[in-house]
């Protein structure tokens, strides 16, 4: 704990990753757990004495949840999410609440009302924005649980249908491991699975020998920087050479992605937002009349990619453009989740980028949303489709982290976790760590060669 | 103009939308208790208060309830309904949008095309269609107050948010006031039966909205308007009557009726425009994405089909074939779950009724009566517990007595006449 402390309080300023710290409490917290430890025989919960960070658009009762907008700034949570609950059950520490695009809206922490984030990889560009791009911006492991694996009740909600909490770790067994804390059927969340879990501990070192994994052809086109195709082309040898087969598999409806999810997300976000009103909590501007009062608060309470999606949702389902907007969207997204239904018929994993690129610079598309979008056309068809999907440090490009993308049935979590993990065991690239964030293994970023 | 005048060539056409509270012990979507008239916002949860992160999950015993009441009146359940987002900002919303269940093609609520039986004046059954019936949560209760710790101020009780509420949607099929006020009646006392609703309109727990326009007879459909805040039958009869002579006078002046809502003034005895603009809304309704779809099998519908028990027009029937009532009493004793059970504790007594005379007593325009029978030898009344008005009178002023007696203390020795115990027949009911 000491150490975890000592290195954000060194990185933070450079870094400004968090924006609620939870030092005191947590270092109070882990001597209690010192004392268990070191009384023998007591048998500790899972992740007794581990640190956490929550994304801050997760309730914590008594912290302040802001959801990276100033129209929550203040706001006090009377509840724990169950995710949060459920760390808390398992002995984890809360380290504090990291950063995020307003809302969870954007790829960058750019769109946050509390200045960006920046990546420890490079302080000139972003860190990333969700679990799995991120994930590969920074060169760490990020796994998206299959939708209704994972509670939602007290994440604040972006786009239901689509919204998904999951952990960012070092290592893939540490996914899993946060996982297993995480997951399972909440009563307080009618959208979480009633399916068994399944013992991670046991099929983690299960291997990938008889995996067919499959490329879609539609991943590896037009938009993808040549570096992140070799890193991620070389990743899927190295899992052929493990024992996977390779398989080729078409996934054409992808290509409508980013217009369905955008269609869909915001139409959800657009009725989800409705509720920052000032009439109950967080910002209120004072007006002569109510609907002055909601006006003037949403006015000076959102940013602009928020408000910007909250018109584009609004306009999405209004009359006359509902069927034509929303309801395509729907269609589009059955159609993907039938295209990767049918690609799981010859392949057991399917295998691709999990961005386009390597981490950007600031500014570089603040100017254009379109191309900010375009950074996760590789993930978020498999929010639409509803699937798990882990993303893994596979190369470096230009000095910057390349991530893997591996994505599974609905609900084979399992499948998803034991390629990655097998992957992660042949390769070394989840040691490398950036320059001047002083740990162990630091040097040699950007050779390529092997060195711990 | 005078309100009580029956328009003279035109139809009248009237279709009802009955916002019902589920006697469910917890609110539609959260633990709340739904317990009324507990003091303000004690009655809440993060679901409720629409906190950030808080998610819905629906209440099984108002399904049930939902489904007795389609069962009751005779509609074709869905076996798959969906909820809705409907979106709009008020106060008194606190997620800014209603969890309902919007009629789609593709989403049909819970259950529709039914219809529901009115003894009619010679004692046959006139059909009221029934379009829809549905489930949504309540809204909170806004208080504007006047004086108080909060002057000049509007306040919210939450305590009502998310209260399981049911709608019951009819056919403009009714075509006079009263007739509309013998609906209401049936539909409640239909409600009582199956222990559904409490049936209480003065205190929310059931009320009606009207829609009403004139037509000429056989013609097509005129402008209609939508009258709110009718809190009795009483009301919805006096209001229904005022806005239909209201309509008639300007289209006898050759005016269009203007479409708007309009709400009832019990006193005033007149109904007046909202002052809300009537900008045409868009609810932009969508599916509640943090619900799954509700799944009601065969098996379960036709479970519920059979758990109904006698509904007040089989039991109507069961009095004119089995007591040879009269149709006027046989409807004025299936008229709600109190008269019931105070005419089957007097049969069960004394069997052979001879007949039911009303008496108008004090200035009330309640008529109430008593039986007569071969064996008793006084009249037999209903308890007075039957006829009691709870909440406040038109004036404001809470009631002290039932309609019928003039005082308490009469009310008080009228309530267990002699030979009869109707109060416990009425409690064990």
């Amino acid at each position: 704990m000491g150490a975890a402390l000592d290195r954000v309080t060194r990185l933070e300023p450079a870094l400004h990753a968090f924006l609620h710290l939870t030092a005191d409490e947590a270092r109070q917290e882990a001597r209690g757990w010192d004392g268990r430890y070191a009384r023998k025989g007591s048998a500790l919960p899972p992740l007794a004495g581990l640190p956490v960070a929550l994304k801050d658009n997760l309730c914590t009762r008594g912290l302040p949840t802001t959801a990276g907008s100033r129209i929550l700034e203040g706001w006090i949570p009377p509840y724990d999410a169950t995710v949060v609950e459920r760390l808390r059950a398992a002995g984890a520490i809360i380290l504090g609440k990291t950063n995020l695009d307003e809302f969870a809206m954007g790829s960058s922490t750019e769109n946050s009302a509390f200045g960006p984030t920046r990546n420890p990889w490079d302080p000139t560009r972003v860190p990333g924005g969700s679990i799995r791009q991120p994930a590969g911006f920074c060169g760490v492991v990020g796994f998206k649980p299959t939708y209704g694996r994972v509670s939602r009740y007290g994440l604040i909600a972006f786009a239901s249908s689509l919204d998904q909490i999951g952990p960012i770790t070092r290592t893939v067994a540490d996914a899993a491991l946060l996982f297993g804390v995480l997951a399972g059927r909440d009563a307080l969340d009618s959208t979480t699975a009633d399916a068994p879990m399944p013992d991670l501990s046991a099929v983690l070192n299960g291997g990938v020998r008889g995996l067919r994994i499959g490329l879609p052809r539609e991943a590896f086109g037009e938009g993808l920087r040549d570096e992140v195709r070799g890193a991620v082309t070389a990743a899927a040898e190295t899992l052929r050479d493990l024992g996977a087969t390779l398989v080729d598999i078409a996934l054409p409806a992808i290509a409508y992605a980013l217009p369905t999810y955008y269609l869909i997300a915001t139409s959800e976000a657009s009725t989800n937002l409705a509720r920052y009103d000032g009439v109950q909590y967080g910002l209120r501007v004072p007006a002569a009349g109510l609907y002055e009062m909601y006006t003037q608060t949403r006015a000076q309470g959102f940013g602009a990619e928020v408000k910007r999606r909250i018109m584009l949702g609004t306009y999405a389902l209004s009359a006359g453009y509902y069927e034509g907007f929303f309801l395509k969207a729907q269609r589009v997204r059955t159609r993907i989740r039938q295209e990767f239904e049918a690609a799981f018929a010859s392949a057991d994993l399917v295998l691709m980028p999990t961005s386009p690129t390597v981490a950007f610079p600031f500014g570089e598309k603040t100017a254009d949303p379109l191309q900010m979008y375009l950074a996760d056309v590789y993930t978020i068809p498999v929010n639409l489709a509803g699937l798990p999907g882990v993303s893994i440090p596979c190369g470096l490009a230009g000095g910057l982290p390349v991530g893997l993308q591996l994505i599974g049935r609905a609900l084979d979590d399992e499948t998803v976790l034991r390629a990655a993990h097998a992957y992660e065991r042949a390769t070394e690239w989840h040691t490398y760590r950036p320059r001047g964030t002083g740990e162990p293994g630091t040097g040699n970023v950007g050779t390529g060669g092997a060195q711990r | 103009m005078t309100p009580r005048a029956a328009p003279s060539g035109y139809e009248i056409v009237i279709g009802l939308e009955i916002h019902v509270q589920l006697r469910t012990q917890s609110k539609m979507f959260c633990a709340c208790p739904t317990t009324f008239g507990a003091p303000p916002n004690t009655q809440t949860c993060p679901v409720c208060l629409g906190l950030p992160g808080s998610l819905p999950v629906l209440n099984a015993r108002a399904v049930e309830l939902g489904l007795r009441t389609a069962a009751a009146l005779e509609c074709q359940i869905h076996t798959r309904s969906r909820f809705h987002r409907k979106n709009y900002y008020y106060p008194d919303l606190p997620k800014n949008y209603q969890i309902t269940q919007y009629e789609y093609k593709v989403h049909p609520p819970l259950a529709t095309q039914g219809g529901l039986d009115l003894p009619g004046e010679q004692g046959e059954a006139r059909r009221v269609h029934i379009r829809r019936v549905h489930l949504e949560e309540d809204t909170a209760r806004l208080v504007h107050a006047e004086t108080g710790v909060a002057p000049g101020h509007s306040l919210i009780d939450f305590n009502r948010a998310g209260v399981p509420l049911m709608e019951v949607v009819t056919e403009p099929d009714l075509r006079s006031p009263s007739g509309a006020r013998l609906f209401l009646g049936r539909l409640r006392a239909l409600l009582q039966a199956i222990e559904v609703s409490t049936g209480r309109m003065e205190e929310g727990s059931l009320r009606c909205d009207a829609n009403i326009s004139l037509r000429s007879p056989g013609g097509a459909l005129g402008v209609r308007t939508e009258v709110k805040n009718m809190n009795s039958l009483r009301s919805v009869e006096r209001a229904l009557a005022y806005e239909a002579a209201r309509q008639q006078a300007i289209l006898e002046r050759g005016d269009p009726v203007g479409q708007e809502t309009r709400h009832w003034d019990e006193r005033r005895a007149v109904t007046f425009a909202s002052r809300t603009k009537e900008e045409a809304q868009d609810y932009r309704y969508f599916p509640e994405p943090d619900l799954v779809p509700l799944v009601v099998s065969e098996g379960a519908a036709a479970e519920i089909r059979a758990s109904l028990p006698e509904l007040p027009e089989a039991r109507r029937r069961r009095y004119v074939d089995a007591y040879g009532l009269p149709a006027h009493d046989a409807a004025l004793m299936t008229s709600s779950q109190a008269m019931a059970a105070f005419f089957e504790e007097t049969v069960r007594r004394h069997p052979h009724p001879t007949g039911w005379s009303e008496t108008s007593p004090g200035t009330s325009t309640a008529k109430v009566g008593s039986w007569r029978t071969c064996r008793s030898p006084r009249p037999i009344w209903p308890s007075c517990s039957t006829l009691w008005t709870r909440g406040r009178s038109a004036a404001g002023r809470p009631r002290r007595s039932c309609r019928r007696c003039s005082t308490p203390d009469a009310c008080r020795a009228r309530s267990s006449p002699p030979g009869v115990s109707v109060r416990s027949a009425i409690r064990a009911s």
